[in-house]
């Protein structure tokens, strides 16, 4: 298959420079690393600013800067829903309500901490249920990363992974926690420097900000849409049919807003991990506080390039976009939002198979239709519309307008974020293993320097883990799209967990446990009884029997999160009030009424974290306004 | 952890900038002229050569008045740790 670029000696250059320093900054660290505590959580002494970026940056992988550009060729401005209602006040939140409890109790992980606040069966579901996500996602992300390689730049799949998987093993193994944290803080920088002239230039080329909302404005009348709906976040929230995203203003406040958002930025040992080796308590809620600043522009920086991708015209670049190049399935991560979907409008009379000229026609902007990866024809829906290949978006985007050595820059960044996001579950997952599988029911009592190796060898065993995984991901796509699917079961009920847990102190650990399963196979029914619209029973929902059909696989998954959320809620208080709770005594430290709030009174009031949590929230509410 | 042995994550990082800074806006320098150089009429491996060059320097001045800070720090309580 031809692919969309060619690379100069300056674009490997680049690349070279960059693994040179990932590398070299793991060979300096690894002097600092003496104890299992400064492997598993860099000796609890990063500077807030080191840990924030790390925050923000461990979750900056394949689904943010693919998925999100992806999305925002699919839906518009309105992916940005995923940061500004999606994130930003679930960061605020984990940095002003529960980093108190999950830094003050001095827990190792989340799953420490379920221990210590229930018990010991509400850990070891948390514990193998985070692992084994964990790890299959850092194989989902390498596999995406492998499969773009290879569409965009003819780069061998098995090369690719192998070398993306020796290299982030190798800084982690040495470094640890801290080594993926200064790379992460390394690779932040490289992302933003990297993609923030791909904004810049696709702005320029369709006339600036005006001309983009102008052009998108034709394409959502063309889609049947409204026409500001690709450029207005809320206005067209009020019906889901008004809107690409399929959703309605209820469901997105409260399944993406609420359950999704607060599960994961509050509860997953990825990020909170981050902002556990802070080097203070005051240190570790300003981390998410931190990160909230830079992530509430990313939609700048990563949703912007997907919807100018639509638009710019194929002659507007420094190389015009290949027709019939790089179009094939990308699998995204889980949790990621970008995906092909059926674009109604291009219907050439020519687009009869996968021609090159046909394959043009049927391109919007730069965005190239998908293409059967056996038949290499171009795939429609079934009311024969064309399928756009969303996830090629932002990397058309990079090929099309980077010239020689800003390209390597811009390819480097899209590196640097697969990497960030393996590096950071692989770190989450060796902490996990060694600390809350290895030593609570292996070998309980080894020494210091024993669970320092374990940590090594699990380092090694979830690197190569995830490569196989990467490879079960290229064999079965079917089996990948099962494992998301069970992965957002899993997750969707464990913020109401948290939430009773820290809040209310007659929660029990029964009634976490029972409401934790209770809430998965809550899930799993509402997704076996719904469907989204033009979808086919089975990996999609509907297995039970179809009573409720969705919009959009968005409002299946949104609706889904909320129905799992309050069933564990209900069932978890159900069942606590019919069984014993523990003493007061045992839950100082733990729960909100039973722990003496963080005094800042001694700081300046600019210097508080409350301070700068309401300047986050004011302009997180400024730019909901500016783009309502 | 003895925090006197770690780096500062501001050298490493300001270096990697303003090597590829120098790297790519001499490049796109000796390459102006080439097709593709100038995308939307921007010289823009030069551009951001410049933009990445000016953000190393300042990231590695951060780091080295940081260093500076805490040698002045020891000095004044002798038995710290830099």
């Amino acid at each position: 298959m031809a692919h969309a670029a060619t690379l100069s000696w300056i674009d490997y250059a680049v690349m070279a420079i960059y693994f040179a320093f990932v590398l070299g900054i793991g060979f300096l660290l690894k002097r600092s690393v003496k104890t299992s505590t400064d492997f598993f959580l860099s000796g609890r002494s990063m500077p807030a600013w080191v840990a924030g970026l790390a925050f923000i940056s461990a979750n900056l992988g394949a689904q943010e800067v693919i998925g999100m550009g992806a999305s925002g060729a699919k839906y518009g401005i309105a992916t940005s829903h995923f940061y500004w209602i999606g994130a930003i006040p679930a960061m605020v939140f984990v940095g002003i309500f529960m980093m108190p409890f999950y830094y003050g109790s001095r827990a190792r992980s989340v799953p420490e901490y379920l221990k210590l606040r229930f018990d010991e069966k509400t850990r070891a579901l948390n514990a193998i249920s985070f692992a084994v996500m964990t790890i299959f996602s850092s194989g989902v992300s390498l596999y995406a990363m492998g499969k773009l390689l290879e569409l965009l730049l003819g780069w061998s799949f098995n090369f690719s992974v192998l070398v993306a998987g020796g290299i982030v093993l190798a800084y982690t193994f040495l470094g640890g926690l801290t080594s993926a944290i200064y790379n992460e803080v390394l690779q932040f920088f490289l992302i933003v420097l990297g993609f923030l002239p791909l904004t810049y230039l696709g702005l320029r080329s369709v006339g600036g900000w005006h001309g983009m909302v102008a052009k998108l404005e034709s394409y959502s009348s063309a889609h049947g849409y409204p026409a500001g709906a690709y450029t207005h976040s809320w206005t067209y929230m009020n019906n889901a049919a008004h809107n690409p995203i399929g959703v309605e203003w209820l469901g997105l406040a409260m399944g993406l807003g609420f359950v999704l958002s607060f599960g994961y930025w509050c509860t997953d040992f990825l990020v909170v991990q981050r902002a556990m080796a802070a080097e203070s308590m005051t240190s570790a809620r300003r981390t998410p506080l931190i990160a909230a600043l830079p992530k509430m522009l990313f939609p700048f920086l990563v949703i912007v390039p997907g919807m100018l991708a639509l638009v710019v015209a194929p002659s507007s670049g420094v190389r015009n976009a290949a027709p019939g190049a790089p179009s094939a399935v990308v699998a995204t991560a889980p949790g990621a939002v970008g995906a092909a979907e059926a674009s109604p409008a291009p219907t050439a009379p020519a687009a009869q198979a996968g021609g090159e000229e046909s394959v043009q026609a049927l391109s919007h902007g730069i965005v190239p239709p998908k293409l059967n990866p056996e038949t290499g024809k171009v795939e429609r829906d079934t009311h024969g519309n064309v399928i756009l290949d969303y996830d090629l978006a932002t990397p058309m985007m990079l090929v099309h307008f980077f010239p020689a050595g800003l390209l390597g820059l811009g390819l480097t960044a899209l590196l640097a974020s697969f990497m960030s996001g393996m590096a950071g579950n692989v770190t989450a997952f060796n902490t996990v293993w060694t600390y809350d599988l290895y030593q609570s029911y292996v070998h309980p009592n080894a020494s210091d320097q024993h669970y320092l190796n374990m940590g090594r060898f699990a380092t090694v065993f979830g690197v190569l883990v995830s490569i196989a995984a990467a490879y079960v991901a290229a064999s079965f796509n079917n089996i990948m799209d099962f494992l998301q699917l069970v992965f957002a079961f899993v997750n969707a009920p464990l913020f109401a967990t948290f939430a009773l847990g820290m809040f209310w102190k007659r929660s029990t650990g029964h009634g976490a446990f029972i409401g934790l399963i209770a809430g998965t196979l809550a899930a799993a029914i509402h997704h076996g009884l719904t469907l989204p619209a033009g979808a086919v029973v089975g990996i999609k929902g509907g297995y039970f029997g179809v009573i409720t059909t969705f919009r959009s696989d968005l409002g299946q998954t949104f609706w889904t999160a909320v129905f799992a959320w309050v069933t564990c809620f209900v069932v978890t208080i159900g069942v606590s009030l019919l069984t014993a709770p523990r003493p007061d005594g045992e839950l100082k430290g733990l729960v909100y009424s039973l722990t003496a709030k963080p005094d800042d009174g001694a700081m300046a009031w600019y210097q508080r974290p409350a301070t700068l949590a309401v300047v986050v929230l004011l302009l997180t509410l400024a730019l909901n306004i500016i783009f309502f | 952890m003895d925090t006197s042995l770690r780096l500062d994550v501001r050298y490493p990082i300001g270096l990697f900038f303003a090597i590829l800074g120098v790297l790519i806006g001499t490049y796109g320098f000796v390459t102006l002229e080439r097709p593709g150089a100038t995308p939307t009429g921007v010289p823009i491996d030069i551009v951001w050569g410049i933009l990445m060059l000016v953000f190393g320097a300042f990231m590695l001045f951060l780091a080295e008045r940081a260093r500076r800070a805490r040698i002045r720090a020891h000095d004044a309580a002798p038995g710290s740790s830099i």
